[in-house]
């Protein structure tokens, strides 16, 4: 193979970003000592020995994405090994599933497990039949199953029930208003927080028809000022539009709600503190079967982001109590 | 710790191997040899000797930095009709002295040309993969030495670049994946931190540390030491890093990084005077850090020496570089001096 100017070109021009990050290493001298680093991990040792009403108030936000919301667990993963603190879960769509989970206090190892062997079948009424009768007599499927699969994972719970309190954001398919669960039944809620409108029927709540949160708020931020944390850390795992397939109907009009919500995605991540944001935007929403990369793709941006969470806490903590 | 810092650690062992192709290296020559290796070559009675003699001198002059003769030596030869065997040498003679040349382009085009006569040479196709590297190609470098490592499956240089490539691309499953292929990894330092990094960074603490122990049982290191400490402090071992630390300062006691991580562990441990001895020796071996002077004026502060503590939080201020450690003395300062 001789080489193609093409790739001469591209070879000169990382020799000069080569050149370029060799200069800058260069102020970086051998074995060197990351103070910043430093500073947080003393800091942070001192973060953890505060009493909770001492430290600042943590709110996590968990967006909406079918499948790539796998990657919420491997977020929980690595904020329960690094022992960030979170007050309150704000979810939408599959992010109040995950919020469930978490909530409830199943060990995120149980939940792991649960998600490999999750296939759309499991979590609705997917079958021949019912696809058939969705495509002849557009009657949608259900997704009860969602809320029996919950139920059974984390005991019934109730909202009163959990270790640490969850908001559900579901919408109301008549209004569009955000609908905010936060109490009665912790599966019915997830269930309702995750219809995928136009897939599964809505769910009745109060004379209102819910559908997926994700469609007023994909990463409900907004939702989470409302309850005034110090703290927001948000957890976005949108697709990435330019990589999405519109080869069928179906992938096509997944693609009109995530162009429509874009806009609010990005304007909800900039009232986070800390935006987290796993290498997922290729997955398919209903690519179930990627569960396994989903999740560790979670761990490894939650793990990357784990020092700017630091740092916020660290800087909303007061002073008295870091020194003191 | 977190693993930008490793990255530092493993940057500092890691970059010293790059700068050159596998097997290519310049030392320096006395230009009177080269002279004289010049006649040699004029006077050569047969085409043999003549071409072992252009050989030789070409790599002298290699070695002497004069890589533009000895291209031309080479071109030379390869224009005296050599064997497929002997071009293949040439090709390789020339991409070697364009790599050093630092004329990467060039150098791949001849590594190209030799690799065109013996596709499954598995030498060549790790000189294509190192200027690859060299040129932050990863994923092209991949290709290369994976080809290597197809032609030559025990090929420890291109398990290492694999290792190497896949661990700079944050892909650490897979860098441990080849870097525990290679047969006593465990003897080498670089290896030893890279894959300890890896293992942090996949939430393997325990597998770092057991890695970082081995390596100190047959090499005490006072490096090694001080990333055990670390490593033990991201497990809040505090005792053991404590141990770690103490050992590295017993084997090199002019680096500051071991004391002012003791003094940090001991100011943990409410241990205040202990904490301002290490941090005293810290500051003293190296003052030019921000973070230095914010713990020293933390420890002032609870020894109860508030001017100490206000004079250290100014000099930190001073030194103050990063927006978070700004952040972190103006608060501090603003408590002192209430």
């Amino acid at each position: 193979m001789i080489l193609t100017d093409a790739l001469k070109k591209i070879i000169v021009l990382s020799l000069i970003v080569f050149c370029a990050a060799q200069t800058l290493s260069a102020a970086v001298s051998v074995f060197d000592f990351d103070e910043e680093e430093f500073a947080v991990n003393s800091l942070w040792h001192r973060v953890l020995e505060l009493p909770k009403e001492k430290r600042p108030k943590v709110a996590l936000v968990l967006g909406g994405g079918g499948a790539r919301g796998f990657s919420h667990i491997g977020v929980f993963k690595i904020l329960q090994e690094e022992e960030i603190p979170v007050d309150l879960v704000i979810g939408a769509s599959i992010g109040s599933i995950a919020g469930a989970f978490y909530c409830a206090g199943i060990p995120m190892s149980k939940v792991e497990e649960l998600a490999k062997d999750i296939t759309l079948q499991s979590v609705s009424n997917l079958n021949p039949v019912s696809m058939l009768s969705m495509l002849f007599s557009e009657k949608l499927l259900s997704n009860e199953e969602i809320e029996t699969f919950l139920d059974e994972n984390i005991g019934g719970l109730r909202f009163d029930e959990l270790k640490v309190p969850l908001v559900c954001v579901a919408t109301d398919l008549n209004t569009g208003e955000r609908i905010l669960l936060r109490e009665g039944s912790v599966a019915f809620a997830a269930r309702a927080s995750a219809t995928l409108p136009g897939f599964f029927k809505p769910v009745e709540y109060r004379q209102r028809y819910l559908v997926d949160g994700g469609l007023s708020e994909n990463v409900p931020v907004n939702i989470a000022k409302l309850f005034d944390p110090d703290i927001i850390i948000a957890v976005a795992v949108s697709a990435d539009i330019s990589k999405n397939s519109t080869d069928n109907v179906f992938e096509t009009l997944m693609q009109s709600i995530y162009i429509q919500g874009k806009a609010l995605d990005a304007e909800n991540l900039m009232l986070a503190d800390v935006v987290i944001r796993p290498d997922v935007g290729g997955i398919k929403t209903v690519d179930m079967g990627s569960a396994y990369d989903t999740i560790d793709k979670g761990a490894f941006a939650a793990k990357k982001a784990a020092k700017q969470i630091k740092m916020a806490i660290i800087n909303k903590t007061l002073e008295r109590h870091l020194i003191e | 710790m977190n693993k930008k810092h490793f990255l530092l650690i493993a940057a500092f062992i890691f970059i010293p191997a790059l700068p050159f192709a596998q097997g290519v290296s310049a030392e320096p020559v006395i230009d009177s040899e080269i002279s004289e290796m010049y006649l040699s070559v004029e006077a050569a009675k047969s085409k043999k000797e003549k071409r072992n003699l252009t050989l030789l001198l070409a790599e002298k002059l290699t070695s002497a930095g004069q890589y533009e003769e000895a291209e031309n030596l080479y071109k030379g030869l390869l224009a005296g009709k050599p064997s497929k065997k002997q071009s293949f040498e040439y090709y390789l003679k020339l991409g070697d002295t364009a790599f050093l040349s630092k004329n990467y382009t060039l150098s791949l085009d001849y590594y190209e040309k030799a690799r065109s006569l013996y596709k499954k040479n598995a030498e060549v196709n790790l000189k294509i993969g190192d200027v690859l590297l060299k040129c932050n190609l990863y994923n092209l470098a991949e290709k290369s030495f994976t080809e290597a490592l197809s032609h030559d499956e025990d090929s420890y240089y291109a398990k290492k670049r694999l290792g190497d490539i896949y661990f700079e691309m944050e892909m650490y499953s897979k860098a441990v994946e080849y870097y525990g292929q290679i047969e006593n990894a465990v003897n080498d330092k670089q290896l030893t931190v890279n894959m300890a990094v890896c293992y942090r960074n996949l939430s393997e603490t325990d597998k770092a540390l057991d890695i970082a122990k081995a390596y100190l049982q047959m090499t005490p290191d006072a490096e090694m030491f001080i990333l055990s400490g670390m490593l033990n402090c991201d497990k809040k071992r505090y005792d053991s890093a404590e141990k770690d630390f103490l050992k590295s300062i017993e084997i090199n006691g002019q680096n500051f990084m071991p004391y002012i991580y003791l003094a940090g562990i001991y100011f943990s441990a409410d241990k205040y005077e202990l904490a301002k001895r290490y941090i005293d020796k810290a500051y003293a071996l190296n003052s030019s850090y921000a973070a230095t002077d914010l713990l020293n004026a933390e420890i002032s502060y609870k020894l109860g020496r508030i001017y100490e503590a206000r004079r250290y939080a100014h000099n930190a201020f001073i030194k103050a570089k990063s927006p978070f450690i700004k952040e972190r003395v103006k608060k501090s300062s603003g408590f002192f001096n209430q």
